[in-house]
């Protein structure tokens, strides 16, 4: 006589209780979703307001978005496009100087008198000054580059998000613009610091000995933040406390002192009349340009300061910040989001095809983990790159193979004639440690990464970071869910795709 | 998935495969960074170029193609191909940028840039200005040194703690295979980039710390089939070699798999990337990147380590076996 021989028998779920927990957890899939990829205008706002789906507020890499770089020209050194504006009007009474006055090189005309007898001198001057602007921008991602020997490019990935980089969030894109502006305007700034008695450089006077260096002044300048409020915190020295403070207090009463890099007025004040009380000076204001004041002012204390003066002479174009296409194309974005789908519905047909209802099971699971990382990387505003994409998919096929090791595992305890129950109990019991070892080692791994990488290394680490937390998550939550929507399935064979093991009583 | 593969067996073939390999790499960036400036290929973000910049108002242009078609020509004309071209957007225009090889000749792209003006004098005339010429791209030295030397530590990081995650949770001979294949992984990746000449970019650095997290996938892949075996008392009476072999080939399908879909997913970035720039070289060298990458961890974790670990089994076993024998001595005497 044949028979099914049963393990220990697990508690049932009704089918209502089932159908409830499946219908609001699918609802909720189905509504972060749409929130999550549907961007629309706002009803009732005449297209004025738009909601920008989650997908496409995530910052993007320059290979999706592009890249902003201004041109710094030395005082002596003009672009072409400003010698040729010149040299070909007509009316300008400077015409028929420049050619005398310029030599050409390259895409620039350098002034005679700056070349002189050794030009050498000239080029590595520039090529010194862009060593600082290095360290100074380099914290805020940009790359600089010497161009012609005699200018200096700013670059700086502008990393937006697709709404704004289609225009359709123009209020992000132009914040996104005026931060690197503001960047560009005041890290270029050359000459010593100075703490002067009026706002205006011209009609006032430093406060402090000439002899002096200012700089020494200072034990440390650095950005500070805490609970969303950002600051410029510099901290005298012991001397530079004592200077300081005879400075200040011998001052008119009820004015400011301000500090000024070279002859710009940073608008950082200090109250005169009254002594100092404190070494640490804290300086509040928005976060781009504390992060900026900061750079500056620690490369100025550091006595970091460039030898050349950058689009000041007038005769260069103002400063222009030029947004370039990404290489990748316009469309790259939506074609890493197709590409990333694909993906998805690979993992999510694989599982079905080979685990049948219970590959269903899986495929819930692809979907939240698609949700959970779209949303922490919007949330978080972590940059997407390629290697970002990738990582992702690391971290899919991470908690697929862990659900798929754990759905063999059932199906070799199912083998061995026991009840579904019995084998999914003993089956996750006996991945456990597999899983955990792994999702543990790759959790310190990614963090490390994102601890101690910078750029699109750190930003990979952190994806990864969410995707094993997301991955380990979600493979006991697989365990949940198969419960409850395997629970008032009769045939629980059939829902896994397990042939029955049917074994012969008589032994 | 189970095979009949010996591949501890065949640990010799594997060491030869890589030293070589590692050997031929290292030479090759050695003499290049004599010959031919560096180590490593620096792809455009990494090495200098030449450029010309065409800026243009919109009063003049309302759009960019006929600016782009008359450069074209001209670069056609002059014989001479760009490697990448954008387009950018100022408060008052618009800049076309074409990206060439250091090595253009100088005379092509005067030339070309002569053609150019002399198309804007009969045609435009004012509305559009042109300059040119080579950028030194000092990004290598500023920014591209602090990331390099950033991922080394959190590699070697990775490394040290994977080693001491293996030592506590495995065995010895486990993890000082897990941190062999760590190094063994990275330096074919590093080696084959070099051979190859791929050009490095910052991608390459996301993708050097991709090969070792594969390689901590691969690693805990097999050594925990390992680990369950030695418990196993039937398997557990298998000689070293044979114990190793069974565990690969259980621990095959997944180590095979993950370098295989993220393979796919690579080709098929590749397919789609390409038609979006409209241009496969732009992409060619991330793709070709990470398949080298995906390649030295598949060879690694299903090949070298198993085959290598059983050696250190073996002399883990014979130090076990006499050990126990010395204290069985010891507590006899």
């Amino acid at each position: 006589m044949l028979c099914v021989k049963r393990g220990d028998s697990g508690v049932k779920m009704s089918k209502i209780k089932s159908a409830i927990i499946t219908a609001f957890l699918l609802a909720a899939i189905i509504v972060l979703a749409l929130f999550a990829t549907v961007s629309c205008n706002v009803p009732g706002s005449n297209g004025v307001k738009r909601y920008n789906s989650f997908i496409s507020s995530i910052r993007l890499g320059s290979a999706f978005t592009g890249e902003a770089y201004a041109i710094l020209y030395p005082e002596g050194v003009i672009s072409s496009a400003d010698y040729d504006l010149v040299v070909n009007d007509s009316e300008n009474k400077d015409k028929d100087e420049y050619p005398d006055k310029y030599t050409g090189y390259g895409s620039l005309y350098v002034e005679n008198d700056k070349l002189g007898e050794n030009s050498e001198e000239f080029a590595n001057s520039v090529a010194a000054d862009a060593k600082i602007l290095a360290d100074r921008f380099g914290g805020l991602g940009y790359s600089v580059t010497v161009e012609d020997k005699y200018s200096v490019k700013l670059s700086v990935p502008t990393n937006f998000t697709y709404a704004a980089f289609t225009g359709k969030n123009s209020d992000t894109r132009s914040s996104a613009l005026s931060v690197i502006s503001h960047s560009v305007q005041y890290l270029i700034l050359d000459g010593a610091l100075s703490l002067r008695d009026g706002s205006d450089y011209d009609s006032s006077k430093s406060i402090l000995p000439i002899r002096d260096n200012v700089s020494d002044y200072f034990k440390s300048v650095s950005f500070y933040s805490m609970a969303g409020q950002y600051a410029v915190k510099l901290t005298l020295s012991d001397e530079g406390f004592e200077k300081l403070n005879t400075a200040v207090t011998s001052g008119e009463s009820g004015k400011s002192a301000y500090f000024f890099v070279g002859e710009t007025n940073l608008n950082l004040t200090v109250s005169l009349g009254t002594a100092l009380t404190e070494k640490t000076m804290l300086y509040s204001a928005e976060k781009s340009y504390a992060e900026d004041f900061s750079i500056l002012l620690k490369s100025v204390a550091d006595g970091n300061l460039l030898t050349n003066s950058y689009n000041k002479d007038g005769v260069n174009n103002a400063t222009n910040i030029v947004s370039l296409t990404p290489v990748l194309g316009e469309y790259a974005a939506i074609y890493l989001l197709v590409a990333m789908l694909l993906v998805m519905t690979g993992a999510i047909v694989g599982s079905v095809v080979k685990y049948k209802k219970l590959g269903l099971v899986n495929a819930i699971m692809v979907f939240i983990y698609a949700l959970v990382l779209v949303t922490s990387a919007m949330l978080l505003e972590i940059e997407i790159t390629v290697a970002g994409a990738f990582m992702a998919a690391l971290g899919l096929a991470l908690m697929c193979f862990a659900n798929f090791r754990v759905f063999e595992a059932v199906r070799a305890e199912t083998e061995t004639g026991r009840t579904i129950q019995a084998s999914v109990k003993l089956g996750y019991k006996k991945t456990l440690f597999t899983i955990l070892d792994l999702h543990a080692i790759l959790l310190v791994a990614a963090l490390i990464v994102t601890l101690i990488g910078v750029g699109e290394v750190a930003a990979c680490g952190f994806i990864f970071f969410i995707a094993t937390i997301c991955s380990y998550v979600l493979y006991w939550f697989t365990r949940f869910m198969w419960y409850v929507i395997s629970s008032p399935v009769k045939d629980k064979f059939k829902f896994c795709g397990y042939k029955r093991e049917v074994l012969d009583d008589e032994d | 998935m189970k095979t009949n593969f010996k591949l501890s067996s065949k640990m010799h073939i594997f060491i030869i495969i890589s030293v070589v390999i590692i050997a031929i790499g290292t030479l090759v960036g050695t003499v290049c960074h004599f010959v031919a400036g560096g180590y490593f290929n620096g792809g455009e973000d990494y090495s200098n170029y030449k450029c010309v910049t065409v800026s243009y108002e919109y009063v003049d242009f309302s759009s960019q193609e006929e600016v782009e078609k008359m450069c074209l020509d001209a670069f056609s004309k002059a014989g001479i191909k760009q490697n990448s071209v954008q387009y950018g957007k100022t408060n008052t225009g618009g800049v076309v940028v074409y990206k060439f090889s250091a090595s253009t000749d100088d005379t092509k792209l005067l030339n070309a840039e002569m053609l150019i003006k002399a198309t804007i004098d009969d045609s435009f005339g004012t509305g559009i200005t042109l300059s040119s010429g080579a950028v030194q791209n000092d990004k290598a030295l500023f920014t591209g040194i602090k990331s390099l030397s950033r991922c080394a530590i959190a590699i070697s990081v990775i490394a040290a703690a994977h080693f001491i995650y293996f030592l506590v949770r495995y065995k010895l001979s486990m993890a000082l295979a897990a941190l062999l294949a760590d190094a063994h992984n990275l330096a074919l990746f590093i080696s084959l980039i070099t051979l190859t000449r791929i050009p490095v970019g910052p991608s390459t650095f996301a993708l050097a710390v991709l090969c070792t997290l594969l390689t901590v996938i691969g690693t805990c892949f097999l050594f925990d089939r390992v680990r369950k075996n030695i418990k196993n008392d039937d398997l557990k009476k298998l000689s070293a070699f044979e114990l190793t072999d069974l565990s690969a080939s259980e621990s095959l399908k997944v180590n095979a798999l993950v370098p295989a879909c993220l393979a796919a997913l690579c080709t098929l970035l590749f397919i789609l990337l390409s038609i979006s720039s409209l241009s496969p070289v732009v992409i060619l060298s991330s793709v070709l990147g990470a398949l080298v990458c995906l390649v030295s961890c598949a060879y690694g974790n299903l090949m070298f380590i198993p085959s290598v670990y059983s050696r250190f089994k073996l002399l883990g076993d014979g130090f076990n076996k006499n050990y126990a024998r010395a204290q069985k001595e010891k507590a006899k005497n």
